[in-house]
């Protein structure tokens, strides 16, 4: 019995999350069909790709035509015996300067998507433990009190895994993204930036690599996203059903994320003469409404049913 | 004394070609013999993209490849080239040129040396064009070749040749490719005994866009390659 009841929490929550995940898919799927969220890589990631592309093409057929005129002779074997050529070590430095850039990408995302904490309030808030232990509070109320923390801890541990975070991976994301950056030798560096200038030369009016730049600079030197603390690590504490208020629920951390809005101001400028967009807005008129983060969550209105007090 | 006379008059004959810097080459494999061929390719390149080289020092590989001289039948002589990737027939013509190869249908035929008809003489050119398809793509090729100087007493000519190809290039790819060598051609025996040749391919990719041109990377490839005749028996 005592091991059916360990397990509960994990069932339930993994029930609940899967139920979570159901109704959020077809906003995912519609989302991936446009464009990645707070995507900040993908054109120069894609512009990389497409030179090296073009090289490995001209060079295979020029290859190809090449190992029609060096064989002279007729009698002798046809066809090279081709070793590696000195461009595997640049397409394996690619191959680096692409895992970081997926990594910043991620991080940028992570960053962008829970940084401002008000994810992990809206969780906090909606209390999902206490949903799932709900028909116990008539039936076996002592068990409430006892079950509760489990339940709310795997129900957190299984919501991180369908989320892709990882607890200890993210607490940190400057250590992260300083940690991603020191895969590649200060010359992979070097020619990584090179790359980055370049591309922001030839195409002035993109700021893709522009922010790539500043969001390493800044983000290795100093924390960003900090309302990630909340949500990675919450305290976990037995339920006190009385003081389920919204009013109780925790407050966002104040201005968590400095650090990229000031990225954000910096590629405004650019941004506003590319056709595309880097990140849209949805923001419509001429007037753009600049988003406030909450510092609490408001109560609802006097005279209002507060879905969530349910137990008073 | 007649006799002597004509004798006299038919070796004059047959020196003429040598005296006046003129002999003919062709290949005369013997019926029954095998040759045995070394041939060494080193190869090496550089790549430099910004500030940053990546270098391959150079790479020998050396093979042996053994030619047996089976038949002549229709102006070709049947020859299997046997190398530890396997056995090759070819019907090589006098001049070098191949008629065919049953043993590589499929295969693309490499655009062979050749050699003039007739004598040729010490300091004469000698041109061979084609135009090789790859894909959608034509190029026109040609092999330029030099007897530099003849060897009466040991029988062996010294020929230069040279390779003019233009590869595709566009405002993005810059190319350039160029192979000379050098080879001495047994015409005693009717066989090559040694050829050295050295090509060198240089490729630029840039990215132009309005009045801003950055070159990305520039990818060098040198290959050397040598044959030498090692033994050859009846």
């Amino acid at each position: 019995m005592e091991r059916i009841n360990s397990r509960l929490p994990v069932v339930h929550a993994g029930i609940l999350t899967a139920l979570i995940v159901l109704l959020l898919l077809p906003m995912i799927e519609v989302s991936a069909q446009n464009a990645r969220p707070f995507d900040i890589t993908s054109r120069f990631k894609l512009w990389l790709l497409n030179n090296e592309a073009r090289a490995m093409s001209s060079l295979r057929s020029d290859e190809v035509l090449i190992e029609r005129v060096t064989s002279p002779f007729a009698f002798m074997p046809f066809g090279a015996n081709s070793v590696p050529k000195a461009e595997e070590q640049i397409w394996a430095i690619h191959h680096k300067i692409y895992v970081l850039i997926d990594e910043i990408q991620e991080i940028y995302s992570v960053a962008k998507h829970y940084g401002s904490g008000r994810f992990g309030i809206l969780f906090k808030q909606h209390r999902p433990e206490i949903w799932s232990i709900m028909p116990l509070q008539t039936a076996m109320p002592g068990l409430v009190s006892v079950i509760a923390v489990d339940y709310r801890k795997a129900f957190h541990e299984v919501l991180l895994k369908s989320l892709r975070l990882d607890a200890k991976r993210d607490l940190d994301l400057s250590g992260r993204l300083q940690r991603a950056a020191k895969k590649l030798s200060d010359e992979e560096y070097r020619l990584f930036d090179y790359y980055l200038s370049s591309f922001s030369a030839l195409f002035p009016s993109d700021p893709t690599a522009r922010i790539i730049s500043a969001f390493l600079e800044s983000g290795s030197k100093k924390q960003f996203a900090v309302g990630l603390k909340d949500f990675l690590q919450p305290t976990f504490t037995a339920p006190v059903f009385s003081d389920v208020t919204i009013g109780a629920a925790p407050t966002e951390p104040e201005d968590p994320l400095a650090a990229l809005d000031k990225l954000a101001e910096m590629s405004e400028e650019p941004e506003k003469a590319t056709s595309e967009p880097l990140e849209p807005t949805g923001e419509e008129g001429d007037q753009p409404v600049k988003p406030v983060a909450p510092t609490t969550l408001e109560p609802p209105p006097p005279g209002t049913d507060d879905l969530f007090k349910i137990w008073d | 004394m007649r006799v002597k006379c004509s004798a006299l008059l038919f070796l004059i004959l047959g020196m003429l070609p040598f005296s006046l810097g003129a002999v003919e080459l062709k290949y005369k494999f013997r019926t029954g013999s095998t040759y045995e061929y070394d041939y060494t390719l080193t190869e090496s390149s550089k790549v430099t993209a910004f500030t940053v080289n990546s270098t391959r020092s150079p790479s020998k590989t050396s093979r042996k490849f053994t030619l047996r001289a089976i038949d002549f039948q229709e102006g070709a002589y049947i020859i299997d080239v046997v190398s530890s990737e396997g056995t090759y027939r070819r019907y090589i013509r006098s001049n070098g040129a191949l008629s065919g190869a049953p043993g590589e249908t499929g295969r693309s035929v490499p655009f062979l040396l050749t050699f003039p008809e007739g004598d040729w003489k010490v300091s004469e050119r000698h041109q061979v064009q084609q135009v090789l398809t790859i894909g959608a793509t034509s190029v026109p090729v040609v092999w330029n070749l030099l007897l530099k100087s003849i060897n009466s007493e040991k029988q062996s000519a010294e020929i230069l040749f040279t390779l003019t190809i233009k590869l595709p290039e566009d405002r993005m790819r810059r190319k350039e490719f160029n192979l000379k060598g050098r080879a001495i051609f047994d015409f005693g025996e009717g066989v090559l005994q040694q050829a050295e040749w050295i090509s060198g391919y240089s490729f630029v990719l840039a990215n132009r866009e309005m009045a801003v041109a950055r070159d990305l990377w520039q990818f060098e490839h040198q290959n050397t390659g040598v044959l030498t005749l090692g033994t050859s028996e009846d």
